[in-house]
């Protein structure tokens, strides 16, 4: 099994419409500060951010700037905008990785950006990092979230039931989906394969 | 539970084409997230509010965590509309 054996290092990544740049916490903090009074936004990743000072949302940034943690910044190239983060955190005695993602401008919700963002960052957590598995977990009610694990091919692991609390104070379950990297590949390649026929 | 029939069948082919708001006859029974090009991440949490809405309740979390196909649209309204 192929395991990293550095601390990891973020690098700029690009798909089609997107350039993924790790994160600054100083600038990026100033620059995003708007996006912390959106409760909805950041219900996923399960941040009370309303109300966040510069300084606390600063402080809460430079966490995932540390050692076995990368933040990448979404950019959307056609407009040069900055629309949301990816994060991963990385257990270097696992070679396991966590996933979250926020998409804050909400003119792009429903136009496929996790799938294309997080394919790229699947890419490179598996190929170039050499990470085992992916996880990620996400509240039962957040169906688009979930069709996204579904599309990448994760798969439905276990349930924490009425783990989560959403905005409206109800209860729900927490589900965790699960990647390994032969499963990546394996997608990769019978992708590749459906191209070179259809070409 | 049932296997869904043909009725139950025609019935989710039915909701995931409103839901998605494309043409019946663009829905196989066969067809799933991967194959139906509209059958995009608004498209789905359209389709999951649908069942809800169709079957009077929440769908359970293992219900959600396995929706990918017509096949399973039409499982999910008949265990619905069976409780």
């Amino acid at each position: 099994m192929t395991r990293p054996s550095k601390p990891i290092r973020a690098i700029e990544l690009s798909t089609d419409r997107f350039v993924l740049r790790p994160i600054e916490p100083v600038s990026f903090a100033r620059r995003t500060l708007h996006w912390t009074s959106d409760r909805q936004a950041f219900a996923d990743l399960t941040w009370r951010t309303e109300g966040w000072t510069m300084w606390r949302w600063w402080r809460h940034l430079r966490k995932f700037a540390r050692k076995n943690r990368i933040c990448h910044g979404i950019w959307a190239k056609e407009k040069a905008a900055l629309i949301g983060l990816h994060i991963i955190g990385y257990e270097p005695k696992s070679g396991n990785v966590n996933i979250g993602v926020l998409i804050a401008d909400r003119s792009w919700w429903g136009k496929g950006v996790v799938a294309e963002v997080r394919g790229a960052i699947l890419e490179d957590c598996f190929e170039r990092l050499g990470v085992h598995r992916a996880t990620g977990w996400v509240n039962a009610r957040n169906f688009a979230s979930i069709y996204n694990y579904q599309r990448l091919g994760f798969k439905r692991e276990a349930a924490l039931r009425d783990n989560s609390v959403l905005l409206d104070g109800a209860r729900t379950d927490l589900l965790a989906f699960g990647l390994l990297r032969s499963e990546w590949l394996a997608k990769r390649g019978a992708v590749e394969s459906q191209d070179e026929n259809k070409a | 539970m049932s296997a869904p029939d043909d009725r139950d069948i025609e019935a989710a082919r039915s909701l995931v084409a409103r839901a998605l708001e494309r043409p019946l006859e663009t829905i196989p029974c066969d067809g799933s997230l991967e194959t139906i090009p509209a059958w995009d991440s608004l498209g789905h949490v359209r389709i999951l509010l649908e069942i809800e809405a169709e079957t009077g309740r929440m769908l359970d979390s293992d219900v959600i965590a396995a929706m990918r196909s017509v096949m399973d649209v039409a499982r999910a309204l008949v265990s619905g509309a069976r409780v």
